[in-house]
Parts: structure tokens; sequence; C-alpha cells
């Protein structure tokens, strides 16, 4: 699903993020990217993404060479993507439920299924209640599974996360993880970059570990 | 999908309508801006396009009045015998004959004078010959001309009438002229202007952006309210200086009917027509709408992975 060959990434000023990173994420795996703040788990996402281009090497996203897509190529491959902040990113000025039904207003969804996929989606989440409250009246955890929402009712095939539960006790960072858990079981692929290694004993899954920007080991499918 | 497309379409409309209205003070100073720089070149325009109607009106063939002597040194002139005798100069296309009967009376037709004019003791005006020069629109010729008729002998005086109206024209022409170097100049106004403000909504949408372009929207997905603010504050704008362009013309009405009165002339500027109402609301409102794109497109610039 998944694949870095010989990924370097460095920044304009000079910075080398990642360094000859190769590995292989199957489809419907499950996986954690440690690592200190500023190893590159932030950066590895972004190649992901197509937010940042990668330097050197190769990523392919579900067979396409992610430096051979442009324009309105992008925004079709991240919608394929769904990702989670840990800042959630979620518009202060929208409810709950105009929020989570963004990537389906960008994608041109019918307007009727928008409904109906975004209630799905917070009744996933369990805050299907709460879609006519706007994101500063919810709690740490509810904004984050708020941001979960959006970033599934797309059903996309990849999700990720970036500290996730970064900013939360331990039993509602439990809490999130078993709904990226739920979503694994219908064989979406996830990726989670965490540096809660309470969270990471708790599963039994593959974990790529960065360390000043190089993979330490990995525990998946080698490539 | 095209439903969709044109529910999404008219969201963002009324979506951008709503953002216009949270921000009136600001919004309605950018109509008013553009709306100024409308109107300015428009009413200019409409004036110069009337005085310019007006010249053309009164244009026709060039022609030189020649007044005749009634009497030489050698007895009464025949007016028609100096008739032909002008017709003989090749550069004279063709002579008519207004008697001083025929004249007095035009000129009573005319002035609105008759009472005046028949309490007159006897006729003041001499023969006329108008002449229709051979030199066509060539105007120094037709001067020249005038000079060599007035120095024959029993020429009185020979006036080249059109040389005014060439003034005139020519005054028109370099107003013509700054009406449209004034209308760059405003466009350029108007560009600015709705670059700025596109550049502040994007500044204060800087998140939401940034959201859009990660969930997965396409830059025209991204682009499409700012293209709006840029189309609907020129339309707006454009409606304003109709009203302020029509109000100005209504103000010039009356003093120009009185100074038309004072030449015997049915003048007035009117209001601008139709089609120029047309063209000009669709021209800015596009220009509202290039504008915002390219400021966006420098701003997207900025969102394509490096």
């Amino acid at each position: 699903m998944i694949r870095f060959s010989q990924v370097s990434k460095r920044y304009p000023n000079g910075h080398d993020a990642l360094n000859d990173i190769s590995f292989f994420l199957p489809k419907g795996s499950f996986t954690f990217l440690t690592g200190h703040s500023g190893a590159g788990k932030s950066t590895l996402l972004k190649l992901i993404t197509l937010t940042e281009l990668a330097s050197r090497g190769q990523v392919l996203v579900s067979d396409k060479n992610l430096s051979k897509l442009g324009g309105n190529k992008i925004a079709a491959h991240r919608r394929t993507i769904g990702s989670v902040f840990q800042d959630h990113k979620l518009l202060e000025d929208r409810t709950v439920e105009d929020n989570v039904s963004l990537p389906l207003v960008v994608a041109g969804v019918d307007h009727s299924e928008i409904r109906r996929r975004v209630r799905a989606a917070l009744d996933k989440v369990g805050l299907l209640n709460k879609a006519k409250r706007y994101p500063i009246t919810l709690s740490g955890g509810e904004q984050q599974r708020v941001g979960i929402a959006r970033a599934v009712v797309g059903r996309p095939k990849i999700l990720l996360a970036d500290e996730p539960t970064g900013n939360l006790d331990p039993a509602l960072a439990d809490e999130i993880m078993q709904l990226f858990l739920n979503f694994n079981q219908v064989d979406i692929t996830v990726l989670i970059a965490t540096h809660d290694y309470r969270q990471i004993d708790r599963f039994d899954c593959g974990i790529l570990s960065l360390t000043n920007g190089r993979l330490q080991n990995h525990e998946g499918d080698n490539a | 999908m095209v439903k969709v497309w044109f529910a999404r379409h008219l969201q963002v409309f009324f979506e951008t309508l709503g953002r216009l209205w949270q921000t009136p003070v600001a919004s309605m100073m950018t109509t008013l801006v553009i709306a100024i720089a409308i109107a300015l070149p428009l009413v200019l325009y409409q004036i110069v396009t009337s005085v310019d109607r007006l010249s053309a009106d009164w244009q026709g063939a060039p022609q030189i009045s020649v007044f005749l002597k009634t009497q030489t040194e050698n007895g009464p002139i025949d007016p028609i015998e100096s008739g032909q005798r002008l017709l003989q100069n090749p550069m004279v296309e063709d002579v008519q004959y207004v008697s001083p009967e025929q004249g007095l009376e035009e000129f009573s037709e005319m002035s609105g004078f008759q009472a005046a004019i028949e309490a007159l003791p006897e006729n003041p005006l001499p023969p006329l010959l108008i002449v229709f020069p051979a030199t066509g629109e060539d105007n120094m010729a037709s001067s020249q001309l005038a000079d060599q008729l007035a120095s024959l002998p029993f020429v009185d005086t020979a006036v080249y009438d059109q040389q005014w109206l060439y003034r005139l024209t020519a005054m028109v022409n370099v107003v013509k002229r700054a009406v449209v170097v004034l209308a760059f100049l405003m466009g350029a106004g108007i560009l600015l202007v709705i670059s700025n403000t596109v550049r502040l909504g994007i500044t204060n949408r800087a998140s939401e952006i940034e959201i859009i372009d990660q969930v997965g929207g396409t830059r025209t997905f991204i682009r499409r309210p700012f293209l709006y603010i840029g189309a609907i504050q020129c339309l707006l704008g454009t409606l304003l200086a109709w009203l302020v362009t029509g109000l100005t013309l209504y103000l010039l009405e009356n003093p120009v009917a009185e100074l038309a009165t004072l030449y015997q002339s049915q003048f007035s500027i009117g209001y601008v027509s139709v089609p120029v109402v047309l063209a000009v609301t669709v021209c800015v409102t596009l220009l509202g709408v290039l504008a915002a794109r390219i400021t966006v497109d420098r701003y997207l610039v900025k969102l394509r992975p490096s």
C-alpha cells in the first residue's frame, strides 16, 4: 500500500529531515511510527500526503509514484487518505457537522449523501448528538474525535495520524486508539505517529522507529 | 454531477455575500471606490460622445460663405454672374446663391427675432454665394481657397465656416483620448483594489485554505470563493456606478439645457446607452474575477508540494 524506497528529504534550509528511508506497509496493516521530537515523523507523513516532495528516492502509494502527480491529481490523491492532526485542525466558525463534511464537499458529493455519511461517521466516533455544536464547546478528546470522523468520512484507504493522543489523558488516549483499531478492522491501512510508548506496548503491531531521520528497526514486512 | 456543481456555486455565492455583509464598512468602501473609478470616466465619456455627435451632425460638406459687394466702381454687381465666374475656378465644386431676401427670411425663422427684423427700415443683408470647395476634407486647402476668394474685387468677405468646427473636433479628440487613458488607469485601480481585498480574505482564511488543501480540495475549489468576492464586489461597484453616473448626468441636464437654449440648440447630454451599460458591467465584473484569480494563484503557488 505504502512503499518508501531510499527516500531522503532535505528542506531548503539545509536540514536533513529523512535519510535513506525504505519500508513497505501492506494493505490493511496497523503501524506505529515512533521517534523523538524532530526525528522526522511529521515529515514522513507529509511525504505520504504529498504536502512535501521527497528530495531523493521514491514514495509509492497504491502503486502510484507520488513524484509524478501534479495539479488536480494531488487533490485526488489526498482524498484517498484520511489525516488526523495533533491540534485537530478544525474550523472554529463551523459546526461539527460542517467540519466533518468538508472532505465530501470538496469531492463534490451530493448533498443528501453527505448528510447520510456525516451522520454515520459521527455515530462511529460517538458524537452524533453533538453534530450542531461548535468545536470550541467540545472537550479536547471530543475535538480529536471530530478530527477522526472527518478523516474517515471520505472512506479513505489510508488513515494517517500525527500524535493523535498527544494532548489527551490516558483513558481518552485509549478510547481514541480503539477507534483507530476499529477502522483498521475494515481494511484501512493505519499509520500513527506517536511517542506515547504506553500505547505502542498495548498493541502487537508493526513499528517504524526514526532516529535523526534514519529508520532504526522495522517489524513489518520488509521491502 | 452538474446539479452538485450548480448547488456548490450557488452556495459559494451566498456564502460570499454573507461574508461581505459581515464586514459592511470594508465592503462598502471597496464598492464605493470601484463605483467612483467607473463613474468618473463614464460621465466624461457620455459628455464627450454627445458633443462629438453634435459636431458630426454639423459637419456635412465644408462650405465657404462668400458675401458680395453690391456696388463696385464699375457699377452694380450681378450675383448670378459672379457665381458663374466663381464656378470657373477648378477648386470650386458648386455655388449656391442666397439672395438678401432669402437670407433675411431664414434668419428670422431661426433666430426668433421676427419683430425686430420687421422693424428694420431696409434689408441689411448682403447677397451671399455659398461655395462648396472641391478640396474635400482638406482643411488647409479650403482655408486657402477662402482667402483667395476674399481677394476678388466683387467679394466683400469670404468666411470658411468649418474652421471652428475642426477646432471643436480636435478638442473633443483630446478629451476622448483622456477618457481612454483615465479608463485604463481606473481599471488598474480596480485591479489593485480587488487584489487587496482578496489578499485580505486569503489572510483571514489561511487556516481554512490549509485544511481544504489537506482534505483534497482542488485549486478550483479553493479559488472559487475568492473569484466570487472579485465578481460580486465589482458587480456591486458597477451597479452603484450607474446610480452615481445617472445622478451626475441628471444634475447636468438642466444647466446644459439652459446653455443649449442660448445657442438655439436642442443639445442634451442624455444618458449612457443600454449596450454600453451592459458592456461595462460585464467587463468590470470579469476584471474583478481576473484580479482575484491572479491574486489567489500567486498564493496557491505556496501550497504546491516542494
